[in-house]
């Protein structure tokens, strides 16, 4: 970090390596707008190379990181609610190339995997309608990196009312998974 | 997939699953490329020397201002026929400036703290947030 603010390229391309992926993911799961995540890393990346001079060098440079992708991310959400022309993509989306997927599992079962498919798309269906306020917590406490403690410093919450706020989040979606999981298997009775 | 087997395991691997964003081949390039934009030169480091610097000017230029009035004074009362009078009205002067200074100490004390901000700011380099 010091070698980065003494003007070391090699040094800040080594930072921006090191937080790139997360930066991105943390933004992408909060917009849903894949297609800006790029830009929005970048403004990102940015905005840490304007406050690292500022940087509290005791803080976790990391979670200092991952707060700035959070705000650029609400930013650009705020601008794309009032552009009221936003195109969700779930990440999950086949459409979507050049992303890895991680902890999928192959499965051999074509049964099983398609009912995991369908329950993948509804959950995160049913994810994109919960409010801002519980669907944020949630979405980042799934990300491993990311511990109440640092949700909270990005939340500008406790870790407390995170862990509140995930419990609640986990509640509502699991409502409305099953209420969807509910009509789903009486419109198939009814066929 | 019955909604009763829902639990919140079940829930939390199918959130885990989500994708991770892959950053582009030069993502980090394409960064640093606009980075001398985004990053503004250090300004120069201020030190508490320089505030020593400014306090101890200060401190000079009022004893200078001070000795030169008392040797003004001393002079005046040696040299000049009627010096008295002189002192006299130095004197009546001291009693009115300090009959006014409390009449309108509030307005002087805003005036005063507005000042010795202004100077502090630019003492210690933080003109531009004021």
């Amino acid at each position: 970090m010091r070698r980065c603010l003494d003007g070391n390229q090699d040094a800040c391309a080594s930072l921006v390596q090191e937080y790139a992926q997360m930066v991105g993911t943390v933004i992408w799961r909060a917009t849903g707008d894949h297609a800006s995540v790029e830009d929005l890393a970048q403004e990102t990346f940015l905005r840490v190379f304007r406050g690292l001079r500022y940087f509290d060098a005791r803080a976790k440079l990391s979670t200092w990181i991952y707060t700035i992708a959070h705000r650029v991310a609400i930013d650009h959400l705020r601008q794309v609610r009032l552009k009221a022309d936003t195109t969700y993509v779930d990440p999950s989306s086949d459409v979507v190339s050049g992303f890895s997927r991680t902890a999928v599992a192959a499965d051999s079962n074509p049964e099983t995997a398609a009912a995991r498919g369908e329950l993948d798309r509804i959950v995160r269906a049913q994810l994109e309608t919960l409010p801002e306020k519980y669907r944020l917590p949630l979405t980042y406490a799934t990300l491993e990196e990311l511990d109440y403690q640092t949700i909270g410093a990005m939340l500008k919450v406790k870790p407390g009312t995170v862990k509140t706020l995930v419990f609640r989040a986990r509640q509502l979606l699991r409502e409305r998974v099953e209420l969807a999981l509910g009509q789903r298997s009486e419109g198939t009775h009814a066929t | 997939m019955r909604p009763e087997n829902l639990s919140d395991e079940r829930l939390d691997q199918v959130l885990r699953r989500q994708p991770r964003w892959e950053p582009p081949r030069h993502f980090a390039q394409a960064v640093i490329a606009r980075m001398p934009v985004a990053i503004p030169a250090p300004p120069p480091r201020r030190s508490l020397a320089v505030v020593f610097r400014a306090a101890a000017i200060g401190a000079l230029g009022t004893s200078l201002t001070y000795a030169a009035g008392m040797l003004v004074v001393s002079a005046t009362a040696a040299l000049i026929p009627g010096a008295m009078t002189a002192a006299a009205a130095y004197e009546m002067f001291l009693d009115v400036a300090t009959a006014l200074l409390i009449e309108h100490a509030t307005l002087i004390g805003w005036i005063s703290a507005a000042v010795m901000l202004s100077v502090a700011a630019s003492v210690t380099g933080a003109r531009e947030w004021i």
